[in-house]
């Protein structure tokens, strides 16, 4: 018997909107002791009540640690303003006055836009002290001044180095494609390509907020963590730092890591791409520096065609393929 | 005098007094939203994880909510997509075999009728007993009454996956059932 169909018309009936050919289907179906047996089970598991009692006090109290712990989004207004509050808050609006009226005269700002092409890196500072090292082939947008907005919000297209300037006040926060990094003041590795499915922030520095743009997913990363974000909403966080940054530090450090992971580190500091399908190496693991400024990219592999017997090639388009090798 | 809060009233109150809004909202539907999630996943520790990222949410979103419903079934639509995001980045197999426990938690009474109460707990524990994958399909199908494309789109999985779950789930509920029914 079709036990598709025996929990479509449970279902439907349920529902009560079962036809009533559909109706004397299902008795015809409930002839059968088994299949009885699987409606009745079918009806009473819907008053299923299993639960539990968890600790409430002992929950808030570990829920309060957590709310004290993180900036909420925005600063929390109190409910019975004191004269002292009063004060302040009048202190504030003079200030924003003295600061905000030469900018007020509806005079556009500008959006600057910086772009960096083909090994080419710039670095750029911000009024508010922030100081950003864009990587190749990225661009980055801000407007001139922040003065008069809440946060200081800037776009990234690629990979960047952040060092953000304290301001709590002024939340800075980095927009990608699909991605959002909010902080206080940091410093951090951004990288979001566009044609790449997944931004990578890798922070040094500081505690930093990584989320999706919907809000659906989020995490909050502390010095020397790293988290990928995909497009398809997979979100993965590791509690150590990678190469992320060499582009940067012309360092590539690896400490018993294997060949497999260390070509990726080699694809994405050298911008090249490396078939390794006809490889047998990639399990072994090595320990090495490299500094990317001094050491090219061919002269790192021949360096294991000589130690552990590789062949590499690199065809017309530049796309390299490493073959055999031994694992000592 | 105390009065029940209303919805309105915990939404204002989130915006000015945050501290005190949170610790209401806790203490009013803590235990209701470990219940919506213990539903689906029946791992207390892990249910606690997630019912606190779920206020989490809401503290770090105060000024911003926008809540349409009711608190009471806005909460439980998170608390169910938290544990459906927890679920999809488990990325738990659901086609591969998995192991089910036969054994009965109590002696079979054949031919006996039980009290309801009995039968009740019955079901519960045999519910409880279901495998993961299985419990999971099922409670979503069950309990959220959610339709076999919704679950499929929501893990990631096939619709032939999701009806094999639910038939093997109640297969196991009918072999474990049988003799109280």
């Amino acid at each position: 018997m079709d036990k598709k169909r025996h929990i479509e018309l449970l279902l439907k009936q349920e529902k009560g909107n079962i036809l009533s050919s559909e109706q004397a289907e299902l008795s015809q179906l409930h002839q059968e002791e088994d299949t009885l047996i699987d409606a009745k089970v079918f009806q009473w598991s819907k008053q299923y009540s299993g639960s539990f009692e968890p600790d409430v006090d002992a929950a808030w109290s570990k829920f309060q640690t957590k709310m004290e712990d993180t900036p909420s989004e925005a600063i929390v207004k109190p409910l019975f303003p004191n004269l002292l509050r009063i004060a302040a808050a009048v202190a504030v609006l003079v200030v924003a006055y003295v600061f905000i009226q030469p900018f007020g005269k509806s005079e556009a700002v500008a959006l600057m836009n910086i772009q960096t092409a083909n090994n080419e890196q710039k670095t750029i500072a911000l009024e508010d002290g922030t100081t950003v090292i864009l990587n190749e082939n990225s661009s980055f947008q801000y407007l001139e001044t922040f003065s008069g907005s809440e946060e200081r919000k800037v776009y990234l297209s690629g990979e960047a180095y952040f060092d953000v300037a304290r301001d709590e006040q002024h939340p800075f926060i980095i927009e990608s494609d699909f991605t959002k990094v909010e902080v206080l003041g940091t410093a951090f590795n951004v990288r979001a390509y566009s044609e790449e499915d997944f931004t990578e922030v890798e922070v040094v520095e500081g505690k930093v907020r990584f989320e999706s743009k919907d809000g659906s997913m989020e995490e909050i990363l502390i010095k020397k963590q790293r988290a990928t974000l995909h497009k398809t909403g997979k979100l993965t966080r590791k509690n150590k730092t990678s190469n992320a940054q060499a582009w940067r530090s012309n360092k590539l450090i690896f400490i018993d890591q294997s060949f497999g992971s260390i070509l990726k580190d080699l694809e994405r500091t050298y911008g090249v791409q490396i078939d390794d399908s006809q490889l047998n190496i990639l399990d072994c693991k090595f320990s090495l520096n490299i500094d990317t400024k001094e050491k090219q990219l061919e002269a790192i592999l021949d360096d294991w065609t000589k130690t552990n017997a590789i062949q590499f090639k690199k065809d017309s388009a530049g796309k390299y393929t490493v073959i055999g090798g031994k694992c000592f | 005098m105390q009065h029940e809060i209303t919805d309105q009233e915990l939404l204002h109150l989130l915006r000015t007094d945050g501290d005190r809004a949170m610790k209401l909202l806790f203490s009013s539907y803590y235990g209701f939203v470990c219940n919506a999630i213990f539903k689906v996943l029946p791992d207390k520790v892990l249910v606690e994880d997630l019912a606190q990222e779920v206020f989490y949410e809401i503290w770090r979103r105060k000024d911003k909510l926008k809540i349409s419903t009711t608190i009471r079934a806005y909460l439980k639509r998170a608390a169910i997509n938290r544990a459906l995001n927890y679920i999809r980045d488990q990325k738990i197999k659901f086609d591969e075999e998995e192991k089910i426990d036969l054994s009965y938690s109590s002696a079979p009474k054949a031919q006996q009728q039980v009290e309801a109460k009995e039968m009740e707990q019955m079901i519960n524990a045999a519910i409880d007993s279901l495998p993961e994958r299985c419990r999971i399909v099922f409670a979503l199908s069950r309990f959220e009454e959610m339709s076999y494309q919704e679950i499929a789109d929501k893990l990631n999985i096939s619709i032939k996956t999701v009806e094999n779950q639910i038939s093997k789930a109640l297969k196991v509920l009918r072999i474990k059932l049988k003799d109280h029914l």
